[in-house]
């Protein structure tokens, strides 16, 4: 048995995947820490808000991981890998779920989810303007939804989007571009800062 | 992080802020991938994973092929490759004095014995 637990908080991604590759338990408990709540949330969004399926494919994202540990390069930047490998998986999702013809709209999935919003607490908090940025979020395509996500919650940069994405750096701003447009005018009433916002961007 | 941060930009991070996680993973999860990890690194996973045993057998398998590699290591190269001046000097002694030992001992008892040149030639 070990009697120092060795410290492995100052290793990178990349050095910890290494040591992944090789077997590390301790390794794999870090990156585990470092991405699985990130992942989840990811998920959770990017699947309307599923709780089940997003807790489901954080599991088999992992198991990727501890199988085929060789399928990541060290020399790439894990982040920009292990979301590509999540985008992947959405996309496969959108994929099968357009094959079953279901005709759920994304309101009534919300009304499923929430039961009818009741205006008294629908206040002008954040946790009001949380929901409705995610329900906003819900109804947007896909590759918005997953732009937006990888930049304003995981704060990545335009380049690291593009390369997640496959696309050109212009058309990431583009879609960022789109999509806060639209969300400012879905949240209009939620948003004080509406007219601030279309003057900083003209 | 963005250039230059507008008051939406940061009211949208903040919305979509987890340092206050809005669910946790499912504790299984940590538990089912470290179990693989650590079954990865065992020989039969590897044998197994390599297609070089089927599934069913691959334990047997594993155990067989652990028994071949025991045997090399006792019996194979690590005896044979001796230095030959230490190695000469200790087998020939060994080996002279036995084989003298047996040739007496089995000439002496041996039917052959009693075939001569003469014998054979009539």
């Amino acid at each position: 048995m070990r009697l120092f637990k060795r410290d492995l908080t100052d290793h990178t991604d990349e050095s910890l995947m290494k040591r992944v590759q090789a077997g590390d338990l301790a390794a794999l408990d870090h990156l585990y820490d470092r991405y699985s709540s990130r992942i989840l949330h990811y998920f959770h969004r990017m699947l309307n808000r599923d709780q089940e399926k997003a807790q489901d494919f954080l599991h088999d994202l992992f198991v990727k991981i501890v199988e085929r540990p060789s399928a990541f390069d060290t020399r790439q930047s894990f982040t920009t890998w292990i979301f590509t490998v999540a985008h992947n998986m959405c996309k496969n999702e959108y994929r099968r779920l357009e094959v079953r013809t279901r005709e759920t709209t994304v309101e009534q999935i919300r009304l499923d989810r929430y039961g009818r919003p009741d205006d008294a607490d629908l206040a002008l908090d954040a946790k009001a303007f949380k929901l409705a940025v995610l329900d906003a979020l819900d109804s947007f395509e896909p590759t918005h939804r997953t732009t937006f996500l990888l930049r304003y919650q995981e704060d990545l940069s335009i380049r690291e989007i593009s390369d997640i994405l496959e696309c050109a750096k212009g058309t990431t701003k583009s879609r960022l571009h789109t999509v806060t447009k639209k969300l400012s005018s879905q949240l209009q009433e939620m948003n004080p800062f509406a007219k601030e916002t279309a003057n900083a961007r003209s | 992080m963005p250039d230059r941060d507008t008051a939406l930009d940061s009211k949208l991070r903040n919305a979509l802020d987890i340092s206050t996680p809005d669910l946790t993973p499912a504790p299984s999860t940590r538990a089912d991938i470290r179990s693989r990890l650590k079954a990865r690194g065992s020989f039969g996973h590897l044998l197994g994973r390599n297609g070089f045993i089927p599934a069913p057998a691959g334990s047997f398998g594993a155990i067989a092929a652990a028994a071949v590699l025991a045997l090399l290591v006792l019996t194979g190269p690590r005896h044979m490759d001796v230095n030959s001046s230490v190695a000469g000097t200790y087998v020939a002694s060994i080996d002279t004095s036995h084989s003298m030992d047996s040739i007496a001992m089995n000439a002496a008892d041996s039917l052959l014995y009693h075939v001569s040149p003469d014998s054979l030639g009539r």
